[in-house]
């Protein structure tokens, strides 16, 4: 049988994945929601945040399926790491364990690899990945933004230096496939429909800004700063300009950047995403810059969700929701980023001849994990927009997503517990010679800071002025 | 490495982790702005690591708030 190659197999668990919750989720519960959701739409009064609070969508196998990836994850801590841990999380969490090895017992095979072998490895990689959620639950932590991401890989860089990878656990450090399969997973949390429901000021300032910082960032690190490596250049140009540390892992797979440079990306962002979340609301209320406009701002420029609420929050209710709402058109991006990426690296940077190529050779050097990620993109959004909006919310947003969302989370954080294991310090220091990274961050983030405001000035107060008073 | 280098490491990486969450929790004492931060993101449930928007609910509220609010304005007209 012939050799599956890393994207194939990334394909096949996240399409496995992926069915198993459009199963559960949506169409075993499907005619029974639809029904008393169609029924209950017609009341007067009617609210589906009260119709979810008040009625049960879920079934055994469906609380069981959001249990072992939400509670396998340890709760919020102060001081006390024990006590985030309770029964249910270590039943969740062995739960998840046995889920994940069955998911990889059918893809290592398929590789030509044992499984016997990467088993043992495997328990050492999710016990890391149990530890860098364990790490970013705590309150202050957490609170500033320090996520499992940034864990997973500091536990790794530790493991590797200090104590030096045990052998056994060799075998199952595959950062890449994990990126992978949680990409084909992403995938289907990019509906596209959904930047038609949100209006036009929105998606100017998401999608006209972030191009053009996105590419003179690129330039800039290209031309100006000289950064040897593209991959490099671009995967920290992506990281700031669309939406982090997704957007990292994203540009970084579809241009196959190596470990320590998407490390040095999300080191980059993570650290300026918490010092942003705090300063730039604060400057936005010292200098009096109304709350519309400085949402869209905070939403534009600010690198991770959750840090987006946060500083939109600081500034009030309107700001968030602005925030928010910018932020989550600006996330759409990374399926088209991804795709361009990969063909722009596939005709250009690896064509090193500047030949002609033909299609078929396109098509062999092509990072074929694009296209799961483009296929659940497309899939998920034709769904949602077919089925009734209510029930679209309830068995999709709040059902299927949800569970893809986490087991999404749980792929990425082992393999950033992979990379760090496997990424060598010295690499990881010379990617800083010259600190260029860090001047690349900094110019590419002030552009990206004077566009959007600008941007997102002329958008709510002079081209839509009306859709502003809304707001 | 040596058995040494390695406690050593262990002792610095605790004490800095330590260091780290102290700093934090003195600046939200010390500092207003960083008090008010910290008071809205418990007051919201917010999840500052949420690094996708599925991630986070109150993501999602606010764009079913947003799109509410827009259709409500094209509704009544100017």
């Amino acid at each position: 049988m012939k050799t599956w190659t890393e994207d194939s197999v990334a394909i096949l668990l996240g399409s496995i994945v992926l069915i198993l919750a459009l199963a559960a989720f949506l169409i075993v519960p499907y005619s029974g929601v639809n029904e008393a959701l169609t029924s209950a739409a017609d009341e007067p009064g009617f609210s589906l945040e009260n119709w979810n609070d008040n009625n049960d969508s879920g079934n055994g196998v469906t609380v069981f399926l959001s249990n072992m990836v939400d509670a396998s994850r340890p709760g919020r801590w102060d001081l006390n790491p024990f006590s985030s841990l309770s029964s249910d999380f270590f039943l969740y969490a062995f739960a998840l364990f046995v889920g994940l090895a069955l998911l990889l017992a059918i893809g290592i095979p398929l590789m030509k690899q044992q499984f016997s072998t990467f088993l043992g490895g495997f328990a050492f990689v999710f016990l890391v990945g149990l530890l860098a959620f364990l790490l970013a639950n705590q309150t202050e932590f957490r609170n500033m933004g320090l996520g499992y991401a940034l864990w997973a890989i500091l536990l790794g860089l530790v493991i590797s230096n200090v104590f030096g990878v045990p052998g056994f656990a060799r075998p199952a450090l595959w950062p890449e496939l994990y990126i992978k399969a949680g990409l084909v997973l992403l995938g289907a949390e990019v509906l596209f429909g959904k930047i038609l429901a949100i209006g036009l000021p929105g998606i100017f300032v998401a999608w006209i800004v972030t191009p053009i910082v996105l590419l003179t960032t690129f330039w800039f690190g290209q031309r100006i700063l000289r950064i040897t490596s593209p991959t490099l250049n671009i995967t920290i140009s992506a990281d700031m300009s669309v939406c982090g540390v997704s957007a990292a892992i994203a540009t970084a797979a579809a241009c196959r950047a190596s470990k320590e440079e998407l490390t040095t990306a999300v080191g980059l962002s993570m650290v300026f995403t918490s010092i942003m979340m705090v300063v730039l609301p604060t400057f936005i209320t010292a200098v009096g810059i109304p709350e519309v406009l400085g949402g869209a701002w905070i939403g534009g420029t600010l690198d991770a969700t959750g840090a987006v609420v946060a500083a939109g929050a600081f500034l009030g209710d309107t700001a968030l929701n602005v925030a928010a709402t910018i932020k989550m058109i600006q996330n759409i991006l990374i399926g088209v980023l991804a795709f361009a990426v990969a063909v722009y690296w596939t005709t250009r940077i690896d064509n090193t001849q500047a030949r002609t190529v033909r299609a078929s050779e396109i098509w062999i050097r092509f990072p074929k994990f694009v296209l799961g990620f483009l296929g659940a993109s497309v899939l998920f959004s034709l769904l949602y927009e077919a089925l009734n909006p209510n029930t679209a919310a309830v068995l999709v947003e709040n059902g299927a997503l949800a569970f893809t969302s986490d087991m999404r989370g749980w792929l990425f954080c082992l393999a950033f517990a992979s990379i760090g294991m496997s990424a060598n310090f010295r690499e990881l220091r010379a990617q800083f010679h010259g600190g260029k990274p860090f001047i690349l961050y900094v110019c590419g983030q002030t552009l990206n800071l004077c566009l959007t405001l600008l941007m997102a000035w002329i958008m709510f107060y002079i081209i839509f002025p009306d859709i502003t008073a809304n707001l | 490495m040596t058995t040494k280098q390695r406690i050593t490491s262990i002792l610095l990486i605790a004490v800095g982790l330590v260091a780290l969450r102290q700093t934090i929790v003195i600046g939200i004492i010390e500092i207003d702005q960083l008090r008010k931060h910290v008071g809205r993101v418990e007051e919201l449930k917010i999840d500052p690591t949420a690094l996708y928007y599925t991630e986070s609910q109150v993501v999602l509220d606010a764009e079913k708030e947003v799109t509410r609010r827009m259709q409500k304005g094209s509704s009544t007209g100017p």
